[in-house]
């Protein structure tokens, strides 16, 4: 897969697969078509905004080391565009993750995934859907789970503002230790407690990106 | 020799298991069968360590090793293999990384990467599935009975020498069964393991028929016999065959 190295303000985009290399603490990522993007890594201040031109698709997949990181993420779809927004992150530090989604046009389709691990880190994250008034026909939905023993360092604030009649929308957060029906699966099979959780967590991670390389 | 002896476990406060003897000698197939309820699924959760069940008395020895004294991983070192009713679902987990880390944990990996597929591959074409199981994440979007052909793939590369199947034909349609059932009598023809059988249907025993049945009830057994029982049960019900209905536990 191609890279590229974003050290402009704003970039567009037009039928790429490609992974992306954002080295500014703000960057527009202005979409069209369909897209591919893979984002390996994020400066520790970070505001990214995505705007999603009509009739545009776009998935883009983040795997990232949050470590002490401030990241800003803010999405606007066009008419008719598809965003799939999925994020795998290990985190260790004190990290702030806050998406904005605003939904201000017709048939749009936003569906924003985030696993998470900690490495005994904290998090926090504000994930706001806005679906603006007379809008028609579109479709959030937003999946937020997370793995940890201890939930005092992890707050999720899901949040979602409707003002349209017409529109179908969807969160969750979970915050939730190693699954124990998991675990025992895997020490049925023979392996370590310690080696199952390292499998657990990787394909809790995996589950929603791997993906991008096949 | 596998043996339970004077074995009571516990969820919570409330008794599942009683006083429960149960010897399975090696290459032996036993058959557990009783009403919903009576603790068969305790049986198997007990044998592999699953720490939800509390043993307040009583053994359970494998090959000279007291499996109460070990937890799961342990346990299935020993080859005591599991297949359960209805496996969970693990996403992100390849069937292949699994098989891979079971084996070379317990240093059984003697293959190299092409070989260990090449293996795999040859059991899919036996189970009849595609070879894309091996990659695919751990029961995964599979339906019941591709779940229970799942399972049995990776029986036939971790070689258990004692198999506990609870129910594991529930769920699945004529043909599946008798590809699971015929898996089984291979597996058992080449390999000669101890199976521990819990059922509520006649299609898996008329393939793989036990040495012995057993009846639990209200987590002890109540009666014990051989194929002529299980067929009796199946035919006439456990009220008719065992005692009046209403000592059942529903």
């Amino acid at each position: 897969m191609n890279k590229i190295i974003v050290e402009q303000d704003e970039l567009d985009l037009q039928d790429k697969k490609i992974k992306l290399e954002i080295l500014t603490n703000h960057t527009t990522l202005n979409i069209f078509n369909e897209n591919y993007l893979k984002i390996d890594n994020l400066p520790n201040q970070t505001n990214l905004t995505i705007n999603l031109q009509n009739n545009s698709f776009l998935t883009i997949d983040l795997a990232l080391s949050l470590s002490n990181h401030e990241i800003n993420i803010i999405l606007n779809n066009g008419c008719n565009s598809t965003l799939n927004l999925n994020m795998a992150t290990t985190f260790t530090g004190i990290n702030n993750l806050t998406i904005n989604s605003e939904i201000s046009k017709d048939n749009s389709f936003t569906n924003i995934r985030f696993h998470g691990v900690s490495e005994n880190g904290s998090l926090n994250i504000l994930a706001t859907g806005k679906i603006f008034k007379n809008t028609q026909h579109n479709k959030y939905l937003e999946d937020i789970s997370i793995i940890t023993d201890d939930y005092n360092c992890v707050k999720i604030m899901p949040d979602l503002i409707i003002d349209s009649d017409s529109v179908e929308a969807n969160h969750k957060a979970t915050i939730a230790p190693v699954n124990e029906e998991e675990l025992f699966y895997l020490k049925s099979k023979g392996l370590t407690k310690e080696k199952a959780i390292t499998l657990i967590k990787n394909g809790f991670l995996n589950s929603i990106i791997r993906k991008i390389d096949e | 020799m596998f043996e339970i002896k004077d074995l009571t476990v516990k969820v919570l406060d409330k008794t599942i298991l009683e006083d429960l003897n149960l010897t399975i000698n090696d290459g032996e197939i036993h058959c557990l069968m009783g009403p919903n309820g009576a603790g068969k699924s305790t049986i198997s959760k007990v044998i592999m360590r699953d720490n939800h069940y509390t043993i307040t008395k009583g053994t359970i020895f494998y090959k000279n090793f007291d499996l109460t004294k070990m937890d799961t991983t342990e346990v299935a070192r020993k080859k005591v293999y599991l297949i359960s009713q209805n496996p969970i679902e693990i996403a992100g987990i390849t069937n292949a990384e699994l098989l891979r880390t079971a084996l070379s944990d317990n240093n059984e990996l003697n293959e190299n990467i092409l070989e260990f597929n090449r293996h795999l591959k040859d059991i899919c074409t036996k189970l009849a599935i595609p070879n894309d199981f091996i990659h695919r994440d751990i029961n995964y979007n599979m339906s019941g009975g591709e779940k229970k052909k799942n399972e049995l793939m990776q029986m036939w590369m971790l070689k258990p020498q004692f198999i506990i199947l609870d129910e594991i034909d529930s769920g699945l349609d004529v043909d599946a069964l008798k590809i699971v059932a015929s898996s089984l009598k291979e597996y058992y023809d080449e390999y000669k393991p101890s199976i521990l059988i819990i059922t509520h249907h006649p299609g898996l025993l008329e393939i793989l028929k036990p040495d012995y049945v057993h009846v639990l009830n209200k987590g002890k057994i109540v009666k014990n016999g051989d194929y002529s029982l299980a067929l009796n049960i199946f035919h006439d019900g456990f009220g008719a065959s065992i005692m009046s209905r209403e000592d059942f536990h529903e």
